[in-house]
């Protein structure tokens, strides 16, 4: 089906969006996000707050955030209860706790994060290594919260979390922003994906009962979501979080460039993604007005997703579906949202760290050409860039680079120096 | 050497390899379909049902390990499961599965884990599938008679989905909880150990001894005892003394010895629960056929009995287990002699009056085609 050739009304504001995305993408001046940079770096001090002693409410209501919030640090626990780790094995490997924590949005402004935190039970905390972990895609809805789904053993990156765990490093797994009982998911919003990244492994240091030492060599990791928010914490965390001591950072199948991401996948097997960044990108910038776009059919789809789909539904109920299905016109020939997009590209600053950067040549959700790009741009920047590919699509990519990744997260915390590929082609 | 190999446990045993283990009679197929809600990756809870179907024996002997146990599972995994395997690419699927079972038995109950392999499936592009698989729980030894029961609680999958060309997809290796959904009834099997039709039954030779207060003497006992347990703990048995000789003292000194049968009036009666075991106090007539002093015939004969019969109360010395059998004490009153001769009061004198005692040593006679 999606080689047969479009009917005309059909194609044309796919293509039309397509051009002037390109060509807006191109030459939009890069927004930059001082304001919110000058209040990060006056709230620095970085004090350590020590947890509230009481587990958090019960149930659900763990994750509505307090209002107004508290006041607090970036990385602060504002609430924790024991959690498990997974499933069986993973609970055997592992103590775990959910938190929420304060952080910061695309727009710089304060919010509450919920993840997990997990403490391998043979490693020493006081010098357990700590991987701040990006979850990829886990959807919309409330109840596809990677703390949910890993505390229930359904989280699909648990061969990951368990490798990790094996090696005897800690790790805090961010949610990112938004998951709460009326979800406001800012997927793919990579300045809002860092620092909930980030401040994920500081309220890991900061919860009393996982003892973890705020001196702890730290790495960032991720796949795909995970991959964009690892480099985007990669990135900010000179800035953001100077104290925490990186050592290396993970990004595979990475979404480096919204546009190039974007496109390919109307019609395509990935449509529910590129739905779902609009939807996060709305939730992270109100003056995007993605409302004023709907059809009737789009609403309801929208909000429908909203409410129940997570990352297999996405896939499954909106695998071939096209932009026109749910929008009378495509937001991306609006500059409000060229230039969101614009700021949340990737490959602006460099990588102060080694990089592990990978990704699978035949992938059909988030397309090899602008990941590769990425990896161009931080070679360009003077990044220690280990570039390496698989043959595989994006799906299987989420395990294929496991080993990969824990072998040069082990060789970075060993003190071995890293070889980047920047001269390969 | 099965109790060596077995976790001692009290009650019920755990035995493997199961070397010794043989059948004692037919196994019975038994089957249970039971409802899972299994946690997938990307998908959360999703419903599986699993039948299972085996042979279990429905009686088994004490102290005799069951034939090992095998479990032939087929799994239903639902529609939605398949999508989302699919959506990885996977074209198989493949690992392991552990049962957590509990075994209830009179003492209390045992758990355990049964492990299983599945068979690698073929995945379909829609629909259900269903992936077979084949457990096999330890061999189970019960030591003590009563009701067993084989319960099934919930499942560990360990699962490996593949692409078609073998590789992993991307959700790897995974272990998915599959939770039972309540309200079922999760008995695969139940075992009655000992009783039964034929089942639970022991078979004793006896030996021991009875002492005779008022004649101060012994006389050595042989015989045997045949006995049944059943599921409710009920103990009956039968036990027939052989006629035995006494030597005892006719007043205090003059050496006699006489010729006795001990004829228990009823078969014992009773209840083995917990290694305790009760008897009810049993009739027994004292015969005496022969009565000699220095080799003369004072008395006795056919009709020298005691006037009414003795009630023994006997007692197991400590735990008794039918499996390998124990010690029986008592004590008994004799009653007059009646029906002994001319010299009857002499004879009687012999006997009669509390303080008597019976032991008795019970010890299984070998199996005898079984």
């Amino acid at each position: 089906m999606f080689g047969k050739f479009p009917r005309s009304g059909r194609a044309l504001v796919p293509v039309a969006a397509a051009l002037a995305l390109c060509g807006w993408a191109a030459t939009a001046p890069v927004a930059t996000a001082a304001p919110r940079a000058a209040t990060q770096a006056a709230s620095q001090a970085a004090v350590v707050t020590a947890a509230p002693g009481d587990p958090g409410p019960p149930g659900d209501d763990f994750y509505v955030p307090p209002s107004p919030l508290p006041d607090g640090k970036p990385g602060d626990v504002l609430r924790w209860r024991p959690a498990k780790a997974g499933p069986p094995g993973a609970r055997a490997l592992a103590d775990a706790w959910q938190v929420m924590y304060l952080s910061t949005t695309a727009l710089g402004e304060r919010n509450a994060v919920t993840g997990t935190v997990l403490v391998p039970k043979g490693a020493d905390p006081a010098t357990a290594p700590i991987v701040g972990f990006g979850p990829g895609t886990s959807g919309p809805a409330f109840r596809c919260a990677p703390s949910k789904f890993i505390d229930q053993g359904a989280f699909y990156e648990q061969a990951a979390l368990n490798g990790m765990l094996k090696a005897g490093y800690a790790v805090a797994v961010t949610d990112y922003e938004g998951y709460k009982p009326t979800p406001k998911t800012t997927y793919m919003s990579g300045k809002a994906m860092g620092p909930a990244l980030m401040d994920g492994v500081r309220a890991a240091q900061r919860l009393p009962a996982a003892k973890l030492s705020p001196d702890a060599p730290v790495v960032f990791r991720g796949y795909s979501q995970g991959g964009g928010a690892a480099m985007w914490a990669g990135q900010l965390q000179p800035e953001y979080a100077p104290e925490l001591k990186l050592t290396a950072v993970v990004g595979g199948g990475v979404p480096a460039d919204l546009t190039l991401v974007s496109l390919p996948l109307n019609g395509k097997l990935g449509f529910g993604f590129l739905a779902y960044a609009l939807i996060g990108l709305d939730n992270a910038y109100p003056d995007l007005k993605l409302d004023s776009y709907f059809n009737d059919a789009g609403r309801a789809a929208f909000a429908a997703m909203q409410k129940d789909t997570c990352t297999l539904e996405l896939i499954t109920e909106y695998q071939g579906k096209r932009t026109t299905d749910y929008l009378t016109k495509s937001p991306f020939l609006d500059k409000p949202w060229l230039a969101r997009v614009a700021e949340n590209k990737l490959g602006g600053t460099a990588i102060k760290v080694p990089v592990f950067h990978y990704h699978g040549t035949e992938d059909d959700i988030v397309a090899f050409p602008q990941d590769k790009a990425l990896r161009d741009k931080y070679c360009a920047l003077g990044v220690s860039d280990t570039w390496k590919t698989y043959p595989v699509g994006h799906i299987t990519g989420v395990a294929r680079g496991n080993a990969d990744a824990l072998a040069f997260i082990a060789d970075r915390l060993a003190g071995k120096p890293a070889t980047p590929n920047c001269e390969e082609t | 050497m099965l109790a060596a190999a077995g976790l001692a446990l009290p009650g019920v045993a755990v035995a493997a390899p199961p070397a010794a283990a043989s059948p004692l009679r037919a196994a019975k197929p038994v089957s249970l379909s039971l409802k899972y809600q299994c946690q997938f990756p990307l998908l959360g809870a999703q419903p599986v049902t699993v039948r299972m179907s085996s042979d279990i024996p429905d009686t088994a002997e004490p102290g005799k390990p069951l034939p090992p146990i095998l479990v032939d599972t087929v799994s239903a995994v639902g529609a939605k499961s398949v999508q989302g395997l699919n959506v990885v690419g996977a074209a198989t699927l493949e690992g392991t599965a552990s049962a957590a079972v509990t075994v209830t038995y009179p003492q209390g109950e045992l758990k355990l884990k049964i492990p299983a392999v599945l068979d690698k499936t073929s995945l379909p592009a829609s629909g259900e599938v269903e992936v077979k698989a084949r457990g096999q729980a330890p061999a189970i030894r019960f030591t003590k008679a009563g009701k067993a029961q084989i319960l099934v609680n919930d499942l560990l999958l360990t699962l490996t989905p593949r692409l078609g060309d073998g590789t992993l997809t991307g959700l790897d290796t995974f272990e998915s909880e599959c939770a039972q959904e309540p309200g079922q009834d999760n008995k695969l099997a139940e075992i009655t150990i000992g009783g039964g039709t034929g089942g639970g039954t022991y078979a004793y030779g006896v030996t021991g001894t009875t002492t005779v207060k008022a004649g101060n003497g012994t006389a050595p006992l042989t015989g045997g005892l045949d006995a049944t347990t059943d599921e409710t703990g009920a103990f009956t048995g039968t036990l027939a003394l052989n006629p035995t000789k006494a030597d005892l003292k006719l007043l205090g000194f003059l050496p006699v010895q006489a010729g006795i049968a001990l004829a228990p009036q009823r078969p014992l009666a009773g209840s083995l629960t917990g290694g305790a075991l009760k008897l009810e106090p049993v009739p027994v007539t004292t015969k005496v056929s022969s009565f000699t002093l220095f080799g003369i015939p004072l008395g006795g004969g056919d009709t020298c009995t005691t006037e009414k019969p003795s009630e023994v109360a006997l007692t197991a010395d400590g735990t008794f287990d039918p499996a390998k059998g124990g010690t029986l004490k008592g004590t008994y009153d004799l009653a007059a002699l009646t029906g002994c001769g001319v010299l009857n009061g002499v004879v009687s004198s012999a006997f009669a009056g509390p303080g008597n005692t019976l032991a008795l040593q019970l010890a299984p006679k070998p199996a005898t085609g079984q």
